[in-house]
C-alpha cells in the first residue's frame, strides 16, 4: 500500500490544534497550491462526516478537493483527496486517497499529530493504460511507497 | 495508446472517437501534469509517456505535504502565542476594558 506518515508536535492544546487544522485551513495552507483559476480566499472543511472539502476564491467560486470521511473532534479527522494527477476533481471515491490527521494530547499545551496520506495508489488506477509500456522500475506502489 | 509507442496527435486521434483538438487539449493537460512529454520531429509533434511523471507526482505530493504540515504547525503555535499574550495583557489590565475585542483572526 502506498502510504506516507508524518509525526508533528505542536505546542498548543489538543482542541486548539484540531480547530486551527480544520477551521482555519485557509489561513495556513500554502497559497501557491490552488486548483481554481485564481488563488483561494479560503479552504473550507465542512465540520461533519460527509461534509465537503473545497477551496473558495474571492469571487465565491468553489473548487472541490474532497470530502470528510471521519469527523471526531478533537481527536481525528479523515479527508478524501479527490484531485487526480491532472488536478481534476473526481467524485469517484475509489480513485481517492485518504488524508488522516490524528491528535494525541501529550500535555496541556502539547499535542502530537499523526498524519497519514494513504491509498495514494488509487490515483493510479485510471492511469494504467498510460503506464503500460513505461520502462520504469516498479509500478505505482513501488514508486510511491519508496 | 501512448503506452505502446510514441505517437503524433493525428495518429492518436485516428484511434479515438474524439476530435483531434480534443486529443490535443487532453495531451496538453497530461503534459502539464508531466505525465507525457513531447518533441518536435520535422513538422510533427510526437508525444510519449514521461517516465519521470509518476516520480514527479510523488515528489509534488511530498513537497506539498511537508510544506503544508510545517505551515500548520507554525500557524497553530503563532496563533496560540498571540492569544496567550492577549489574555495576559487583558488580565494585567485588571478591570480596565480591553482595547479591542478579542480578534478572531481569519
Amino acid at each position: 500500500m502506498a502510504a506516507v506518515k508524518r509525526t508533528i508536535r505542536v505546542n498548543v492544546p489538543i482542541d486548539y490544534a484540531f480547530r486551527v487544522l480544520t477551521a482555519k485551513m485557509g489561513a495556513w495552507w500554502p497559497a501557491s497550491h490552488h486548483i481554481g483559476k485564481t488563488p483561494f480566499a479560503d479552504v473550507v472543511i465542512e465540520p461533519r462526516a460527509g461534509g465537503r472539502w473545497f477551496e473558495r476564491d474571492s469571487s465565491g467560486a468553489e473548487c472541490d478537493w474532497g470530502g470528510v470521511l471521519v469527523w471526531d473532534p478533537p481527536k481525528r479527522v479523515v479527508l478524501s483527496w479527490q484531485l487526480q494527477p491532472d488536478w481534476q476533481y473526481s467524485a469517484d471515491l475509489s480513485r481517492a486517497s485518504e488524508v488522516s490527521f490524528e491528535f494525541i494530547a501529550e500535555g496541556p499545551e502539547a499535542t502530537r499529530m499523526e498524519f497519514e496520506h494513504r491509498h495514494i495508489e488509487r490515483h493510479g488506477e485510471g492511469w494504467e493504460n498510460l503506464r503500460k509500456g513505461v520502462d520504469a522500475p516498479g509500478g505505482w506502489t513501488a514508486v510511491l511507497g519508496a | 495508446m501512448l503506452g505502446s509507442h510514441p505517437s503524433a496527435v493525428n495518429e492518436l486521434a485516428a484511434g479515438l472517437p474524439v476530435s483531434r483538438p480534443a486529443v490535443s487539449q487532453h495531451l496538453r493537460v497530461l503534459k502539464q501534469a508531466r505525465l507525457v512529454r513531447d518533441r518536435r520531429e520535422g513538422t510533427r509533434r510526437i508525444y510519449e509517456l514521461n517516465p519521470e511523471g509518476i516520480a514527479l507526482l510523488r515528489d509534488h505530493f511530498a513537497h506539498l505535504r511537508d510544506k503544508a504540515l510545517a505551515a500548520f504547525q507554525k500557524a497553530a503555535e503563532d496563533e496560540y502565542k498571540r492569544q496567550k499574550q492577549h489574555d495576559a495583557a487583558n488580565s494585567s489590565n485588571g478591570s480596565r476594558k480591553a482595547h479591542h475585542p478579542r480578534k478572531r483572526t481569519h
